[in-house]
């Protein structure tokens, strides 16, 4: 009998998913009685409003990115390519889309695994070859078979709730007071509310971009076990990053010749990481590496 | 015993220590990576200024008086850039490592340590896929005390390299090897002359 593609378990990397999802409905357990407590009518307008723009946008992602879907016919090494990906992961094959633009992307959209679609842009097609190719279908295949697009729209759900929270604030704050609360206390008391969505949304963007490079580690190592190729993805990745930049192309021994002025450039992990939903091209590269050794030990 | 190694080689290594860890893995090159030995090692130095050809080579070859010419066979050239090339040969690895060892402490004594630019090991190895013997590179730099992979790619005069196949070979070997992961660091050396 046919058995789907194993992804195998990275306990650590489980785990810390497992804290951050429990950090975020923490925050946003606090920050929903709080905002309950201060106006329920308030927080159940921004409810209804982001619960539409959330059911809409769903429809609009391919849309929004000039994607169209396409057939067998018209794009068959794509159609083969997710055929084979997604019966070997185990899902339905999803809809296959091109994106007429020339930046070099990819992404997986669907509410659920039988409304999924994956889109490559035109640009992406032409820079990549078959093996990376490959490797990029099964990193948004993965996503779609570990439901990634579901989790991190609700995990932003009650971020985007304090954002439009925010701007109820913002605008009660400098038209409020009209008529209802003329007490001192008014302006103190949206103050404090102002402050307290202003901290989930920091807190909880920094959360959710941390669950969201998490899973983009995941569905790297998703698509190595699919393809069995993780140097593939890799090698993508570095194409896609224009990784030959990071490369010298100045011989070594000009280099050396100016030893005095070189300068080593400080590098940390800057404020920029901490926001950023996807993990740096080295790390991933790094992991993918990792991948690829025990993988060699299996082959 | 454990089933999976978890021994890791020192990410930065002196001159001495870097080319024992090279010759410690000639076992590892030829069986596990399919890669072997030119038979050559490569110590550039760099001029120092004012200096024409004639002199470096000269130079060189004063400070060299001091390694064992009954055990090493080497050559001296100057490039058109007017960098020295001391090029040691022999059939083995750890041999050609432990020459370059020796070549590193008689540098030093003679004042030209801090000319050292890289001690260049080349190999050879069979790419399957593309049916041809591809030329690959281990750079030591003392810089930043560490090897780096180069593999150019078809005529040195266009300046293109392989670089899907040098993450290949730091990952594959890093265990080993003190290598640099920072790619930034990985600079190419073009035409060679070995």
């Amino acid at each position: 009998m046919f058995q789907p593609v194993q992804f195998g378990r990275d306990n650590q990397l489980r785990t810390r998913m497992f804290i951050t999802m429990l950090g975020l409905g923490l925050l946003y357990g606090v920050f929903m009685w709080i905002a309950w407590q201060y106006s329920p009518m308030y927080l159940s307008i921004a409810l209804v409003i982001v619960i539409i723009q959330f059911s809409l946008s769903d429809r609009m992602v391919l849309a929004s990115m000039r994607a169209r879907v396409v057939t067998a016919y018209e794009a068959p090494k794509l159609h083969k390519m997710v055929d084979e990906l997604s019966m070997k992961a185990g899902i339905p094959k999803p809809k296959v889309a091109i994106s007429d633009m020339s930046t070099p992307n990819a992404f997986a959209t669907g509410r659920s695994q039988k409304h999924a679609a994956v889109a490559v842009t035109t640009g992406l097609l032409n820079i990549l070859d078959d093996d990376e190719l490959e490797a990029v279908l099964a990193h948004e295949i993965s996503h779609i078979k570990t439901k990634d697009v579901i989790v991190m729209t609700y995990a932003s759900f009650f971020l985007i709730v304090a954002a439009t929270l925010s701007s109820f604030l913002m605008f009660s704050a400098i038209f409020g007071g009209m008529g209802r609360s003329r007490n001192n206390n008014a302006g103190s008391v949206i103050m404090i509310a102002l402050l307290v969505t202003f901290i989930v949304r920091i807190v909880g963007g920094m959360l959710v971009a941390t669950l969201s490079r998490y899973r983009e580690f995941s569905a790297d190592r998703g698509a190595s076990a699919l393809t069995q190729k993780p140097m593939a993805l890799a090698s993508a990745l570095q194409r896609l990053q224009g990784s030959m930049v990071s490369v010298p192309k100045q011989d070594l021994r000009k280099v050396e010749s100016m030893n005095a002025f070189f300068i080593m450039s400080a590098v940390g992990l800057g404020l920029a990481e901490l926001f950023s939903s996807h993990p740096s091209t080295a790390k991933r590269v790094q992991r993918l590496q990792q991948y690829d050794q025990q993988m060699a030990f299996l082959r | 015993m454990c089933l999976i190694s978890f021994k890791r080689a020192p990410k930065h290594s002196t001159w001495p220590d870097a080319m024992a860890a090279m010759g410690g893995n000639s076992e590892r090159f030829v069986q596990q990576l399919d890669t072997t030995t030119t038979g050559e090692v490569a110590v550039l130095v760099r001029p120092s200024p004012d200096q024409s050809h004639t002199q470096t080579k000269a130079e060189l070859e004063r400070a060299l008086t001091g390694m064992d010419r009954t055990k090493h066979h080497f050559d001296v050239t100057v490039d058109e850039v007017g960098h020295g090339w001391v090029i040691l040969k022999n059939e083995h690895l750890p041999e050609l490592a432990q020459g370059a060892a020796q070549m590193g402490d008689v540098f030093a004594a003679a004042g030209l340590g801090e000319r050292v630019v890289a001690a260049v090991f080349p190999f050879r190895w069979h790419d399957a896929t593309k049916q041809r013997d591809q030329r690959i590179y281990w750079l030591y730099q003392p810089r930043i005390r560490a090897f780096t992979p180069f593999v150019p790619e078809g005529d040195p005069s266009n300046e293109r390299r392989d670089h899907d196949l040098e993450v290949r070979m730091e990952a594959a070997i890093r265990r080993e090897l003190p290598t640099e992961r920072q790619t930034a660091e990985w600079f190419p050396i073009w035409g060679m002359p070995v």
